[in-house]
């Protein structure tokens, strides 16, 4: 068992392949002991990261078929994005019950895995943010993740003017 | 994606005041460029990525950032980098509508009939069009068809016998290129630019709302051929501008429907 402690002090035990679903911890494990305090990460996230982290490693335990992971490899040099595919169905659906959250939690889940290098989990958190973005307009963009719209008028004139080439209709 | 090392690791461990108590306040100003660019890569270029680039500074830098652009590049050794690809022809074939594609500077990069039927923008990687040469070589009708909306900016285009670029439908806008038809017995068969388009009367009114076919130049030099641009299409030459340099004329017009 390997022990984490959050940001604000709370203990979790957690099994190693649970753990080792993030390749900082399995590092550390290698040439340290087993209580791992991980300070800027909160409980509450910890939580989250470890439910995920628990229900992958259940999965993951299988090892894959030669077909899906063929399909994995071959997605994953012909796309431009970096995410592999999760082939099972029933852990995609599974992971997409897990990402109903509000915007800031996704975001404080993804830095903590990306802190925690769990890469499955910040390509999963990170898709569904895009998801949140697609077929939207700048000004709905702005409203949903609350940015400040810092262009004048005249660039953001400029920069339609730019990416006019691309639209039949303007 | 922000790999640290074991030494920062414990550097944070050390510091536990860098921990705020304060509850899930994080913004998606609180992710890294790393996470932004890699959110911004599941999204499709038309018409999201043109959505974000206009939703603040950060966004359009990451945006626009030719680390999401596809590149061609004649040197084998980075085939295996993925969005690198070695030749024009299977850039095109992987790119999704609205797509950046860079050239990289080099003189023998081959197009002979490419057809581009996505809007698609290529951009010579040279510092001048003259550094980054796509030739169509003879046999071939055109270097570069295009039936869909496009942008082609800082390229040379050099046919041996045949037309530079073929238009049959959809914008065509050509930036600072350079279009060149070798001289030849038969060079009376070879045009920089021919258009096809023909846009029929009866929708002519209903085409103007959405923009119709139309190609536009802006500082491009344009050498050899019978003429420069021929229409077989109803479209016709239009707002011819040059300059005069010592060693070359550039060109603007536009080539679209007659103004009534």
């Amino acid at each position: 068992m390997i022990k984490l402690v959050s940001g604000d002090g709370a203990e979790f035990e957690v099994e190693e392949e649970v753990a080792f679903q993030s390749k900082i911890i399995k590092d550390i494990v290698a040439d340290a002991d087993d209580v791992i305090p991980l300070p800027t990460v909160s409980s509450k996230v910890l939580i989250q990261v470890i439910e995920y982290c628990r229900k992958h490693a259940a999965v993951n335990s299988f090892p894959l078929s030669p077909s899906s992971s063929a399909a994995a490899a071959a997605s994953s040099s012909s796309s431009i994005s970096y995410s592999k595919p999760v082939s099972d169905p029933a852990l995609r659906a599974w992971d997409n019950e897990f990402v109903k959250l509000n915007n800031s939690s996704l975001f404080d889940i993804v830095i903590a895995a990306n802190y925690l290098d769990i890469e499955e989990l910040v390509d999963l958190v990170l898709e569904t943010v895009a998801d949140r973005i697609k077929g939207k307009q700048a000004q709905e963009i702005r409203r949903q993740f609350n940015i400040e719209n810092d262009f004048t008028p005249e660039e953001e004139e400029a920069l339609r003017r730019e990416n006019s080439w691309a639209f039949q209709n303007n | 994606m922000a790999k640290r090392t074991r030494m920062e690791l414990a550097a944070v461990t050390l510091a536990p005041a860098s921990y705020s108590p304060s509850v899930s306040s994080s913004t998606i100003h609180s992710l890294d460029d790393g996470c932004l660019t890699h959110v911004f890569s599941f999204l499709m270029p038309i018409p999201d990525r043109y959505s974000i680039a206009l939703v603040c500074h950060r966004w359009r830098y990451l945006a626009c950032h030719p680390r999401l652009w596809l590149r061609v590049e004649r040197s084998t050794k980075n085939t295996s980098e993925p969005g690198v690809f070695p030749n024009l022809q299977d850039a095109i074939s992987a790119a999704r509508p609205g797509d950046t594609i860079l050239i990289s500077p080099c003189r023998d990069h081959i197009a002979c009939n490419i057809q581009i039927k996505k809007p698609l923008c290529l951009i010579g990687g040279g510092e001048l069009p003259d550094d980054t040469v796509l030739t169509c070589s003879r046999g071939s009708e055109s270097a570069l068809e295009f039936l869909s909306t496009c942008k082609i900016t800082n390229l040379t285009i050099r046919t041996e016998l045949g037309y530079c670029l073929l238009h049959r439908s959809g914008r065509l806008t050509i930036e600072g290129c350079i279009l060149q038809c070798e001289e030849n017995p038969l060079d009376y068969l070879s045009f920089p630019i021919i258009s096809t388009a023909t846009v029929p009367n009866a929708f002519r009114q209903s085409l103007k709302e959405h923009g119709s076919d139309s190609i536009t130049v802006a500082q491009t030099r344009i050498e050899g051929g019978a003429k420069a641009v021929f229409t077989s299409g109803n479209l016709t030459l239009q707002r011819v501008r040059a300059i005069y340099m010592r060693t070359c004329i550039f060109f603007w017009f536009e080539v679209g429907e007659q103004e009534l």
